[in-house]
């Protein structure tokens, strides 16, 4: 987050969101009510409802796998000989039909970016179902409220809108403390980047930017502006529609996604050039958030309810002890 | 939107899309040219407590067309030096040191297209089954600007040629010439030792990357 004083107002509670705005003469708050606020703002927010997460375990996740000859007693012993080794969990194979394919010419950028030479398929090992974890310590208590975490002087320009949601595996579990990260164009469709020369202006109160780790459940929210369409170089005439980018970890390295949310009647959907890398229409309906009028706050701000889901994987059995359940 | 914990009703994995040209504001906002977040994750991981040897790894990302990209972001995670990886899936014996998370993020210079990446060495994690240890090395990730899905290569040590030998997910590429690609060659400069790793994403030299 930016330091406390250049925010003015309150620290963004779950409770406060959008009820009131931003105002010079709120107090700076303290540290540790800045760190209160954080804890708070890590929860669900209060006054946004919302459906319970899928709670099932998958098919399989409780079934013991055996090795390749049925041999799980002789693998379990020998694993002890050396400290057990074989991953806890190895990861349901990528559906690489619902991804866009390395080489798609409708978007230009990608076909010198392309490998040619299909990937080398690997057997999970330690390497892959491992992965980077994170810790609330790490976040500021404004890092996911868009609105403040950049604010100098006043509010940013535009609509704003809190977007929230789950983050689940394959198998429907809630991936808690999972660090998600986000960015976006201001309301005018102007990053705050260097490279981004748009004629939108930059927004002086608006970095675009933010990130939260998911609760016990799963759940993350924040609140932003709705971001504006931007033209971009690969057709003569092409825009991207409204559109927030999302960076996601999960438990394992070979989990870890970086996709983009749109936003539902957004009407440049169907000639967008990157939603239409995705081979899979159904597959690509799942990167529109959806109007969540029961979230939107009654004469503040409108709600998009947007759902992750990364892959999912099966456990394994060892020595009569079911791991990582 | 209950489902019965029944039947094979998995939910499909949310499409990835490219991280485009400014995935720096969000992941590596320094580099977009702002100041946004107190604590930012970096690429220099190797806090001054933790034991192994400090290492610099830097490269350029080849586009088909031979060109360096200068957009691309890259990051990296790995065991310590005893092969460890600070994740509770790992449970070998190799000590375990809390303090390095061992997970670096960088992106490629927008002026000459280098990334750098400052760690340690790691050592060697047992492989898939307990059957073969896996040389050291370092998992890489790649997202960018006209990469649709992010691209997964590993990077392994040129002086390690022994232990590369015998590495079991090298040894699964067919072609041996290719198994290069992921062998970065060591080299000291001022003092420093350095592990110079050029990916190319496409073209004669084409990277090996995984689908794991």
């Amino acid at each position: 987050m930016r330091k406390a004083s250049a925010v003015k107002g309150s620290s963004f509670k779950g409770s406060q969101i959008g009820s009131s705005k931003v105002g010079p003469s709120k107090p700076v708050p303290s540290k540790a009510r800045r760190a209160k606020a954080n804890k708070a703002s890590l929860s669900e927010a209060p006054g946004v409802k919302v459906a319970a997460p899928f709670s099932f375990r998958g098919a399989g996740s409780e079934w013991p796998q055996l090795d390749r000859d049925g041999q799980k007693g002789r693998m379990a012993r020998r694993s002890g000989e050396t400290g057990r080794s074989m991953p806890d969990a190895e990861f349901h194979q990528r559906d690489r039909g619902i991804h866009p394919p390395a080489h798609t010419p409708v978007y230009k950028t990608s076909v010198l970016r392309s490998p040619r030479i299909p990937l080398w398929s690997l057997q999970n090992s330690l390497s892959e179902v491992t992965g980077p974890t994170f810790s609330p310590d790490e976040l500021g208590p404004l890092d996911n409220d868009l609105l403040r975490n950049y604010a100098h002087d006043g509010e940013p320009i535009g609509e704003q809108i809190i977007v929230h949601g789950y983050v689940l595996d394959g198998n429907g579990t809630p991936l808690a403390g999972t660090l998600v990260e986000v960015w976006q164009a201001n309301a005018g469709g102007r990053y705050r980047h260097r490279n981004d020369t748009y004629i939108a202006p930059i927004d002086p109160n608006f970095g675009g930017c933010g990130r939260m780790i998911t609760d016990e459940r799963g759940y993350y929210f924040f609140r932003t502006v709705k971001p504006g369409a931007y033209p971009f170089r690969n057709y003569v005439n092409s825009w991207r529609p409204a559109h927030i980018h999302f960076s996601v970890f999960g438990t394992a390295f070979v989990q870890r996604l970086i996709t983009q949310m749109y936003f539902e009647g957004d009407p440049l959907i169907p000639h967008d050039s990157i939603i239409a890398t995705v081979p899979d229409k159904t597959a690509a309906e799942r990167l529109i958030a959806r109007l969540d009028l029961n979230a939107a706050l009654p004469l503040e701000c409108l709600a998009y309810r947007f759902d992750i889901v990364l892959r999912g994987s099966r456990q394994t059995l060892f020595e009569n002890k079911l791991q990582g359940s | 939107m209950q489902r019965p914990p029944f039947g094979l009703a998995y939910l499909p994995e949310t499409p990835s899309q490219t991280a485009g040209p400014y995935v720096h504001i969000g992941l590596i906002p320094k580099q977009a040219g702002f100041d946004i977040f107190e604590n930012n994750f970096g690429g220099d991981i190797a806090g001054p407590d933790v034991p192994g040897e400090r290492i610099t790894i830097e490269g350029r990302i080849f586009d088909g067309a031979g060109h360096a990209t200068r957009d691309v972001l890259v990051e990296t995670w790995q065991a310590n030096a005893a092969g460890r990886y600070n994740h509770p899936a790992d449970s070998q014996r190799g000590t375990l040191d809390k303090s390095f998370r061992g997970w670096a993020r960088t992106g490629t210079d927008f002026a000459t297209g280098v990334y750098t990446i400052r760690t340690i060495k790691p050592g060697s994690v047992v492989g898939r089954k307990n059957r073969r240890r896996m040389a050291p090395h370092i998992n890489f990730w790649l997202a960018s600007r006209g990469i649709n899905i992010g691209l997964a290569t590993r990077m392994y040590f040129g002086d390690e040629e022994a232990a590369n030998a015998e590495d079991p997910v090298l040894n699964i590429i067919e072609q041996a010439e290719r198994r290069k690609t992921l062998v970065a060659p060591r080299s000291e400069r001022g003092g420093n030792i350095v592990y110079t790793f050029d990916i190319h994403l496409q073209g004669e030299r084409e990277t090996v990357f995984f689908d794991a």
